[in-house]
């Protein structure tokens, strides 16, 4: 009997969970542990999470974690994620579904935190100057967006059910209501959570009653009697390509267009939507709609006769050369999407275009192939998608340099904006809203600039002379809209509640108790940018120094009598201007004054130094880095080893506590110095959580290490 | 330092006409494919070289709904049997176009040209006016992309390139070959006046599509900010550091890889401030106030606004590209209108769309009119149309049309040799016994007889002689109908000497196409 020791690592790591992945995500290399830093934590958490809001000793220990544990803290589908975004006050308890979050904002819950005055933002309707009271859009649009920076939520869910229902199962406000929207998107979400395989969330997408109302096959209908089919083809062609990436390439054209694409027409009959009188309290008859669709004969509450059961095609369909089955659309679409998930066509476009989307606007051969090896593996498992997403965020093939990712406007400004909230105590009391520059730019929260293709894409942002222009200018003419440091909390009635004050003092560290401008900077620059301070060059630090040090730009600061002068960066590196540089940089930011108003100054200052950094190119995209150590790799099984037996369990180790012995089977394994396991499991998905154990037999490995060849888990 | 205002509004506009703000560049080198702006006079120079003004309708336009046959023949009988539902899409409708004479007299112009007959919808009916002066080329039997995606058939359309790789977006553009294989950089640029950059006007240049585009989304509200006038303010601090930031950061570009990401946003930066400067002073000076009939057609309210209030800008955008032609050296427009994939309610969405465009008083009708107004401009501008595809023959069960291909396409300008080119209504369509026409086909769309790559070649020879073939290098061996000669598609005339613009040795163009050429094979 051998046993196993685990070594405690000496550094403050609370917990670990110990995950045994469905499959082996063939493709993907993981990076090396050199590799992972804390530059790679925040990479993932700017792309995948508006930058997060993630304590910097989060930030820390999850970069003294292996990579593939730390992904798995670092993005859930939860509703809430304790550790990217920590809890703060009751908001937690609101999160479960942008519905609840959108009607807790602008209720009179006692509560509620957002102050009185400025809870209608997130108002469902409106009331006319005719006096009907209709529904409004931009309830939902601040409510996503306070989704993505109240804390104590996840913004990587909702950075996720953005890019489902903006981009990959588009929908409209202008061509939907905003309930039936925001329940396509919490039911999205919720079966994300679920763990269900992404193509069942594609389904639930497509039976949908905010598809439908786009797509108008709500009215779709099957004559079984006469074998007529009366309705449109969009969402049956879009259900395809859209939604699954199934272009018909690989299928005889004419067979794509009369079968495939007709029969899927004929699958989508018996979609209608009910209405309900008066639904979310509004007198319009055509705001009524209802979600989710009842697929039964009925009536709803109105009085319409709803046939969805008599006026779908009864009986079996041959799509995609398979014979799809259901006794509603909503069974047959299930149905379909297990088999469209599996499509060769489906397995090559979709996972590309999932992390193209995300990620890499630079895929190469070698990156698509990883990318498709990967998704083939688990496509159709549960949790699949989490699973591929996970995997990539801590591959060499996003963390490479060939990784660049131009980012849209609203990636950009909800990433700004994130970072920018101190606390939850700004969420609710600064009113500014990125709302209104992300519209300038191009980007309005589920109105996809291309409709059902989607919102803004990367390239459109980055070949956008007229996006720059604008961010550039509110820059310059809406400085404050950053730079904010006081907002008054007001009732209904417009009298002052209490006041909200910027205190970056809360989460920008000191150095001595003091803050001085070189270090607060940098910080800055790593918190906005994340690149490590890659980018961080002679003119970012002279600027940003001058703001931070004077509130004034570096012309100034050198020179008050001759502002307009430009200084190159032989200038700035040589003295006199040395001198003066380092006098900037080393100047004191009086964060912890005593006095108000000096504390509100040095914030303003603050406030400006991100206007100039959210202004520099390396805001507008992100970029991978050179790699320095080879991936993590099994390590060789010695053919001729013989079994052991293993004994122990698997538990949750503890800072400080000693090795645990371990039993394991069924699972390639290899133990490192570190705390963490890595498991891979062909047998099929097993979450291995603290207090688990596991038994079987492992043969040795010529490096001493072991692989387990039978598994038990209980 | 002036304390911060937290609701300063700063009208730059406003304050740019007061300016009298000059950048001071310490010797900032960074070489702008735009070139620089001509000479900032307060005259518009003539005569004008040509320039064709592209616009793409977004999602597939159903143009056998703008044209459709006379009344009292065996395919007018098929098409009104197959497309009946879409006028009938309401018991109203239906009570009112019992049959197609009655559509006929309502909602089309008879329209006639050498012997045949044929319906304009009379929301076009400055289309019609146009069609009769000869300045309106129908081409029937059209095709561009083959296949019924919208995404991929965009890209075909946009980049003139029936072989266009789907999902590839980071390529060239029709629109942006015709740029460069007109003149070395410095001498013609494309002006887009949509929301974002189309691929129709990428460039060549892999490192920079936009190299020789100009980015006028909004010609009223062009260029950077330099604060608000007040040197201590906030604002002219950061109008200051980010100006004087980029300057220099121009210069770090220069000893960066060619495909250095960052390059694009300091191109963005200088273009802005370029060509801003020197654009707003010219409209200053000629029309510091958009006239009234162009703001009509974006102001909600002014009685005569367009259904899609952004065409009206981007009408109202090209007025004022034109004051400022010359100092973009401006060849070539991009204009978008979207909202054309009609699965439901045709009559009403399509109706709404097609007056916006070519309805009297509408759109290009109010821009034609206001373009008379800069001397050389009408007899120098021609208009193309292009679309993702056409759409099926036969209505669907929705009140409208799915994907289909072949579709017409349609050339409009004083330069353009109007008439029909192709078989308006092919009798092929209703070959076939009863139920087996093409009409009775599920799925049956127009035949494509003539490539668009054959129409677009003709129209950039008009641009500039000899960069047809260089930007359609397939069109000479693309498909075209029978008895169909695009030779004339424009009318011969003398190839205007632009007053401003450099005279450009033919080697340069040949260079410069020779250039994509090498990259196309590349």
């Amino acid at each position: 009997m051998k046993t196993v020791m685990l070594k405690s690592a000496a550094c403050v790591i609370l917990f670990f969970t110990l995950h045994v992945s469905s499959a082996t995500a063939q493709g993907f290399e993981t990076i090396g542990e050199a590799d992972w830093d804390e530059t790679a934590v925040r990479r993932v958490l700017h792309v995948f999470a508006y930058g997060g809001a993630a304590s910097d000793s989060q930030i820390a220990l999850w970069s003294f974690m292996r990579p593939s544990t730390a992904i798995q803290e670092m993005l859930t589908f939860a509703p809430n994620n304790p550790l990217l975004s920590p809890a703060e006050d009751v908001s937690t308890g609101h999160a479960g579904s942008l519905e609840a979050l959108q009607t807790w904002l602008s209720s009179g819950d006692p509560d509620n935190l957002t102050c009185p005055g400025d809870r209608n933002r997130f108002n469902e309707t409106n009331e006319r100057a005719d006096g009907e009271i209709v529904l409004r859009n931009q309830g939902l649009q601040q409510a996503w967006i306070a989704a993505v920076r109240t804390r104590g939520l996840n913004p990587f869910r909702h950075n996720v059910g953005f890019w489902l229902v903006n981009y990959q199962m588009a929908v409209n406000l202008h061509d939907t209501e905003p309930p039936l929207l925001r329940d396509h998107y919490d039911r999205s979400l919720d079966g994300l959570a679920a763990g269900r395989p992404f193509h069942e969330v594609l389904a639930l997408g497509a039976t949908s009653a905010a598809v439908a109302r786009e797509y108008n096959h709500r009215n779709n209908t099957y004559n079984n009697n006469t074998g007529t089919f009366r309705g449109n083809d969009d969402f049956a062609r879009e259900f395809h390509q859209l939604f699954f990436r199934i272009n018909g390439d690989t299928e005889d054209p004419a067979y794509h267009e009369d079968v495939t694409i007709e029969h899927t027409a004929w699958a989508l009959t018996g979609l209608q939507i009910d209405k309900v009188s008066n639904a979310y309290g509004t007198t319009l008859n055509r705001e009524w709609w209802v979600a989710p669709i009842d697929f039964t004969d009925h009536t709803d509450e109105t009085g319409r006769s709803i046939l969805n059961a008599t006026r779908n095609y009864q009986g079996n369909l041959e799509i995609l050369h398979n014979t799809i089955s259901g006794a509603t659309a909503e069974d047959k679409l299930f149905d379909l999407a297990a088999v469209a998930i599996q499509h060769p066509e489906s397995l090559a476009n979709l996972p590309v275009e999932i992390v193209n989307f995300f990620a890499d606007d630079n895929l190469d051969v070698e990156k698509t192939t990883a990318i498709q090896e990967a998704w083939s593996a688990i496509a159709g498992t549960p949790n699949d998608l989490l699973h591929f997403i996970r995997e990539y965020a801590v591959s060499t093939a996003f963390h490479g340099a060939s990784t660049l990712k131009y980012r849209t406007a609203f990636q950009r400004n909800m990433t700004i904006y994130n970072l920018n909230t101190v606390d939850n105590e700004e969420t609710y009391g600064n009113t500014f809203s990125p709302r209104a520059p992300m519209l300038e730019q191009g980007a309005d929260v589920f109105v996809p600039a291309h409709d059902v293709f989607g919102g803004q894409t990367s390239l459109n942002a980055a070949n956008n002379p007229n996006l720059f222009q604008e961010a550039y200018n509110r820059a310059v003419d809406y400085p404050a809209n950053l730079a904010r440091t006081v907002d008054v909390c007001r009732d209904e009635n417009d009298v002052a509640l209490g006041t909200w004050r910027k205190d970056w003092a809360r989460v920008i560290p000191t150095t001595g108790g003091m803050y001085p401008v070189a270090e607060v900077g940098l910080w800055l620059w790593n918190r906005f940018v994340g690149d490590g301070g890659r980018n961080f060059g002679t003119l970012e630090r002279a600027n940003v120094a001058a703001l931070l040090a004077t509130g004034m730009d570096l012309g100034f600061a050198i020179d008050p009598a001759a502002p307009e002068t430009i200084y190159s960066v032989t200038q700035l590196s040589s003295e006199p201007l040395l001198t003066a540089l380092t006098n900037l940089q080393s100047a004191n930011l009086e964060l912890g004054s005593a006095t108000t108003s000096t504390r509100q100054e040095a914030n303003r200052r603050i406030g400006l130094a991100i206007n100039f950094i959210s202004m520099t190119p390396a805001m507008f995209v992100t970029e991978g880095t050179e790699l320095s150590q080879a991936p993590i790799l099994p390590p060789p099984i010695d053919p001729d080893a013989e079994p052991v037996e293993l004994n122990g369990a698997i538990q949750a180790v503890e800072a400080g506590g000693p090795p645990k012995t371990i039993t394991l089977s069924g699972a390639t394994v290899w133990i490192s110095p570190e705390t963490a396991l890595q498991f891979e499991d062909s047998a099929g998905a097993n979450e291995l959580m603290p207090g688990q154990s596991a038994s079987g037999t492992a043969v040795e490995n010529t490096d001493g290490s072991l692989t387990a060849i039978s598994l038990e888990i209980y | 330092m002036r304390a911060l205002s937290e609701n300063n509004d700063v009208n730059r506009r406003d304050f740019l006409k007061g300016s009298m703000y000059t950048a001071l560049m310490a010797g900032g080198t960074a070489s702008l494919a735009l070139g620089t702006p001509r000479v900032a006079s307060a005259q518009v120079a003539t005569p004008r070289p040509r320039t064709l003004i592209n616009v793409m309708l977004l999602g597939g336009a159903d143009l056998r709904f703008l044209l459709v046959p006379e009344p009292g023949t065996a395919y007018a009988d098929k098409f009104w049997e197959a497309r009946s539902p879409m006028y009938q899409d309401n018991p109203a409708n239906a009570a009112l176009y019992p049959d197609y004479i009655s559509v006929w007299n309502d909602l089309y112009l008879p329209t006639t040209h050498g012997g045949t007959t044929f319906g304009i919808h009379n929301n076009a009916a400055w289309l019609k006016a146009q069609f009769d002066l000869g300045n309106v080329a129908i081409v029937a039997n059209t095709l561009g992309s083959d296949n019924r995606r919208h995404d991929h058939s965009q890209l075909i359309v946009n980049t003139g390139d029936p072989l266009a790789s789907q999902y590839v977006y980071d390529r060239d553009g029709w629109g942006g070959r015709l740029i460069y294989a007109t003149g070395p950089p410095g001498t013609a640029n494309a002006v887009s006046v949509t929301n974002d950059v189309s691929i129709f006007c990428n460039g060549i240049d892999a490192a920079n599509r936009n190299a020789r585009v100009v980015h006028a989304r909004d010609t009223r509200d062009f260029g950077l900010s330099n604060g608000d006038g007040d040197p201590l303010s906030d604002h002219t601090a950061m109008a200051r550091a980010l100006r004087a930031y980029y300057s220099q950061k121009q210069i770090e570009a220069g000893a960066m890889p060619v495909d250095w990401p960052h390059r694009k946003f300091l191109q963005h930066e200088l273009a802005a401030r370029t060509f801003g400067e020197a654009f707003n002073a010219r409209l200053n000076a000629i029309s510091p106030v958009q006239p009234v009939a162009l703001q009509n057609l974006y102001t909600a309210g002014s009685g005569n606004t367009l259904n899609d209030i952004g065409f009206g800008r981007q009408c109202a955008n090209v007025y004022d590209t034109f004051i400022g032609a010359d100092l973009f050296q401006m060849r070539l427009l991009s204009l978008e209108y979207t909202g054309w994939d009609t699965h439901k309610n045709e009559r009403a969405e399509f109706g709404a769309k097609i007056e916006d465009i070519f309805g009297t008083g509408k759109g290009l009708d109010v821009l034609s009119q206001e373009l008379e107004t800069i001397p050389g401009v009408a007899e120098s501008v021609a208009y193309t149309f292009n679309t993702d595809f056409g759409r099926q023959l036969r209505a669907n069960g929705d009140y409208g049309s799915d994907h289909g291909r072949g579709n017409y396409s349609i050339v409009v300008g004083q330069p353009v040799e109007g008439g029909i080119y192709g078989e308006m209504f092919p009798v092929s369509e209703i070959l076939g016994g009863e139920g087996s026409t093409r009409f009775d086909q599920q799925g049956a769309d127009i035949e494509g007889r003539t490539s668009i790559e054959r129409i677009l070649a003709a129209a950039c020879e008009w641009v500039e002689p000899g960069t047809g073939p260089m930007v359609f290098p397939g069109a000479a061996s693309s498909i075209l109908e029978n008895g169909v000669d695009l030779d004339g598609l424009f009318k011969l005339t003398d190839v205007p000497e632009p007053s401003m613009s450099l005279l450009l040795p033919t080697g340069a163009a040949l260079l410069a196409g020779l250039a994509w050429l090498r990259e196309r094979n590349h």
